[in-house]
């Protein structure tokens, strides 16, 4: 969270996450490597860094795109999604190594341009068993690199949340380009059943993850729907007791995302969308008296939605009230930044 | 996450999960299968009767038989796998046919080249166009 635009806000975590996240790398390469020395002894430098680079690449990117419902599935894996973008612009640059090896490998030697060369060296656009798997990559490592370049607040808030948002969500087709870019390339080439279940399983876990966590959701939204009851404008939500401490229930009321925070006795509600990333700020927690987006720490203070200063951002606020240990929410949102009082748990208000 | 973006998260993994699985069933359904030992392409042709003449150069034994009105016919057996992918098989600079993958392959000479030997065998890489083997049957 910052006012001015810099290039890392590098804090201690970050630092530790992406220490952690290096030596990780270097492990895989070493090992990759001392492997493919000891099974293939005659492998050249250039193909032992094509198959380390493409194979980690790839592993990368099953990874992150498992953080996300990992995170809705099991909040103790937030840490590892507030930290994601360092993961995602790692991963394009090991991938855009293991393109532009294969790129001077394969096609840089010939009289065509080469990338010309890599869309028309193999026309077998019609067959499904010869099909060019090296243009699959090209368009996936495209898209990485859009995603790379601007996966920085400067152009989240030039492209706005929604078209940032639908530009990054473009990683979904870029996985499916690479699904296909190993199935139809080297497991054609080597049929190996390793490669097979390596991406299989990659495949039905990424799958699996995703549609469990939508589920959840789901069903989530759908029981919160039908247990309220309405009184005088205001939802019954849940029982006070139900929020812990420094945390929120959230909660979706004719249209709107609130969140309901319990803090120091008391109860507010906010929109639950932060003002950065759209992230869920009713998945984050209180910290210093300030709810924290669990996405990238953005601040807001519950009982007016507004970021501490000098930071500009607010979000709507909505009347709370508290009925015999009941938790009641009236749905109709205050302009962003506006003061609600807030419900007291003990006793009623 | 704003809850229209968690739905169109939904809808795509809904439909990107049905098309990646039936892409990547498609993609181990068309492996390429290696053919086995036993079903090699067999040779038709039957071999003439009578044994003109034989040579062994490496892995490969050749034959000329000759059979009714005088045609000739050129027999050659690969007893081991050979290297190159692609192998043209000449008669007096008269392309016969290429090689199989192993065992015993055919070419009936034609009347005019039947007519007129010795006969100049020459087996060709296809691809680095280089001579292999060049022997003379009588």
């Amino acid at each position: 969270m910052s006012v001015n635009y810099t290039t890392v806000q590098w804090n201690r975590q970050k630092r530790l996450y992406d220490r952690i996240m290096l030596g990780i790398m270097a492990l895989y390469l070493v090992t990759f490597s001392l492997l493919q020395l000891a099974f293939y002894p005659l492998i050249s430098p250039e193909t032992l860094i094509i198959r380390a680079t493409g194979t980690l690449a790839f592993i990368m990117l099953q990874f992150i795109l498992c953080i996300g419902p990992l995170a809705r599935l099991d909040h103790r894996f937030l840490p590892l999604l507030y930290n994601r973008r360092h993961l995602g612009v790692t991963t394009f640059l090991i991938g855009a190594i293991h393109g532009v090896f294969n790129i001077i490998q394969f096609h840089s030697l010939g009289y065509v341009d080469p990338i010309f060369s890599v869309f028309a060296s193999n026309t077998h656009y019609g067959s499904l068993q010869d099909f060019p798997f090296q243009v699959l990559g090209f368009f996936a490592l495209v898209i990485l690199f859009l995603m790379a370049a601007t996966s920085h607040d400067f152009w989240l808030k030039n492209l706005s949340p929604r078209w940032w948002k639908s530009l990054h969500m473009l990683v979904y087709l870029a996985y499916g380009l690479l699904v296909f870019h190993v199935m139809l390339g080297v497991v054609q080439l080597e049929q190996s059943p390793m490669w097979i279940g390596f991406v299989g399983f990659g495949l039905l876990t990424l799958v699996a993850l995703h549609l469990m966590a939508a589920g959840v959701e789901k069903k989530r939204l759908q029981e919160q729907m039908d247990k309220a009851a309405v009184g005088e404008g205001y939802y019954q939500v849940c029982s006070a007791e139900d929020i812990p401490e420094n945390r929120a229930k959230m909660v979706y009321l004719e249209g709107q995302n609130i969140a309901v925070f319990r803090y120091e006795g008391k109860v507010s509600a906010v929109n639950n969308i932060c003002r950065h990333q759209h992230g869920p700020i009713g998945e984050g927690k209180i910290v210093d008296g300030c709810i924290t987006c669990p996405w990238h720490g953005y601040q807001y203070l519950p009982q007016n939605g507004q970021s501490p200063p000098p930071f500009t951002e607010k979000l709507e606020t909505y009347d709370v009230k508290i009925v015999d240990g009941m938790v009641w929410v009236n749905p109709s949102p205050y302009p962003e930044g506006t003061e609600r009082p807030a419900a007291l748990v003990v006793g009623q208000k | 996450m704003v809850p229209e973006l968690r739905k169109r998260h939904r809808i795509i993994w809904q439909i990107g999960s049905v098309l990646l699985c039936l892409g990547f069933v498609a993609a181990v359904w068309v492996l390429p299968r290696p053919a086995p030992v036993g079903h090699w392409p067999k040779n038709e042709l039957l071999p003439f009767t009578k044994v003109l003449a034989s040579k062994t150069a490496g892995n490969l034994s050749f034959q000329l038989r000759q059979g009714e009105n005088n045609l000739k016919q050129i027999e050659i057996t690969q007893h081991r796998v050979m290297e190159q992918a692609v192998i043209q098989v000449f008669c007096n600079n008269v392309l016969q046919g290429t090689l199989g993958p192993q065992g015993v392959q055919r070419f009936n000479l034609d009347d005019t080249l039947s007519a007129n030997p010795p006969y100049l065998i020459e087996l060709v890489d296809a691809i680095d166009h280089k001579t292999i083997h060049q022997i003379t049957l009588p």
